[in-house]
């Protein structure tokens, strides 16, 4: 181990002193969200083929991909092991966006469409022997 | 005293620290400019949930005409080379460093992958007349609206897998010499946050356009 690693190791990755090799504990545990996230994808297909709902199969999949994109953030982007102000920052984003979606909910939501005539666009003729 | 004197050079008193604070300082500054990027992409989310809303049946319609097959193949492809990226950073971090070029070489490939892929599914959309403007295909209201949001959402993401693409290379270049700086896992890290990001959006983006109007 040269200098670089010991400054990395030095510098909040928490070894635990009695366990296995932190090396193989990593690589076990990042193979294992691996593993949570094809099973997880393949788990939205499958019920999406299902016999139910579409608002209900819709809501499943974006639960699922929840899910996922958590399993990622806090696995794979260190968000768990991350200092509180990094946490800060991933919380305050995504509840900005829901404060966003939920403001441009009020305007769509409550709008009642009223049904328009509709025009077909049409080639009138040119005025002709004038 | 004067002015180009340092104001507080921590990095001769206490130089340990001051690696510390780099890597803190270059992480949350990730982390910001990710913030940025999730509500430019949410914008595009919330257009998607409204219009889904007022156009249900041209949303399933059109929803059903996605390549199911490569998408799912696609998703596979991205979250492995989330994991070969992490598997990298971590690789830095406990002194596997001759396994890092590799694993970063092999995050490129699959990121090469996923476009030459989305290339073949774009190139079957144009000609199944998907694409929205006078010759699409699709008559439900709606319709147009969600290969709309489809080929923006897409395209901006594929934008942001050649910047992500372009990083990792550099850093896979770099990395070939045991002694390079640029394997301290801290300043991959960035680059590796970024990857992962771009496949959160693709995760959260795989149920809305290749789910949708599925049926046994």
């Amino acid at each position: 181990m040269n200098a670089g690693d010991k400054m990395d190791s030095a510098l909040g990755r928490r070894e635990r002193p009695g366990r296995a090799d932190p090396w193989r504990r990593e690589l076990r545990a990042l193979l294992l969200a691996w593993v949570a996230l094809l099973t997880l994808l393949f788990t939205s297909l499958g019920v999406a083929y299902l016999p139910v709902a579409p608002g209900a199969k819709a809501l499943t999949g974006l639960a699922i991909a929840g899910v996922k994109a958590s399993i990622i953030a806090i696995v794979f982007m260190q968000l768990g092991r991350g200092h509180v102000l990094v946490r800060v920052v991933a919380a305050v984003a995504v509840a900005a966006l829901l404060v966003m979606g939920g403001l441009s909910a009020v305007d769509y939501l409550t709008r009642t469409p009223a049904a328009a005539p509709v025009q077909l666009p049409r080639q009138t003729h040119p005025p002709v022997g004038r | 005293m004067s002015i180009t004197a340092p104001v507080a050079d921590t990095s001769r008193a206490a130089p340990h620290l001051d690696a510390v604070l780099r890597r803190r300082v270059a992480r949350l500054g990730m982390w910001l400019f990710l913030a940025s990027e999730l509500l430019f992409f949410g914008g595009l989310l919330f257009a998607y949930a409204h219009g889904r809303l007022q156009w249900p049946e041209g949303f399933v319609a059109a929803g059903r005409r996605t390549d199911v097959l490569l998408g799912t193949v696609n998703t596979v492809v991205l979250l492995t080379s989330s994991l070969l990226v992490a598997v990298a950073v971590e690789a830095a971090a406990h002194g596997r460093r001759r396994w890092v070029p590799w694993l970063l070489w092999g995050t490129v490939a699959l990121g090469l992958a996923f476009l030459a892929l989305k290339g073949v599914e774009y190139h079957k959309d144009f000609a199944e007349g998907l694409f929205p403007g006078p010759h699409f295909r699709l008559t439900e209201a709606g319709a147009e609206v969600f290969f709309m949001l489809y080929f923006t959402a897409t395209g901006l993401h594929a934008v942001h897998m050649l910047a992500g693409i372009a990083a990792v290379a550099l850093f896979a270049w770099h990395t070939r010499h045991r002694q390079s700086d640029w394997l301290r896992s801290s300043r991959m890290e960035t680059a590796a946050l970024y990857w992962h990001f771009v496949d959160v959006v693709w995760v959260v983006l795989y149920p809305l356009l290749y789910l949708v109007g599925r049926h046994p």
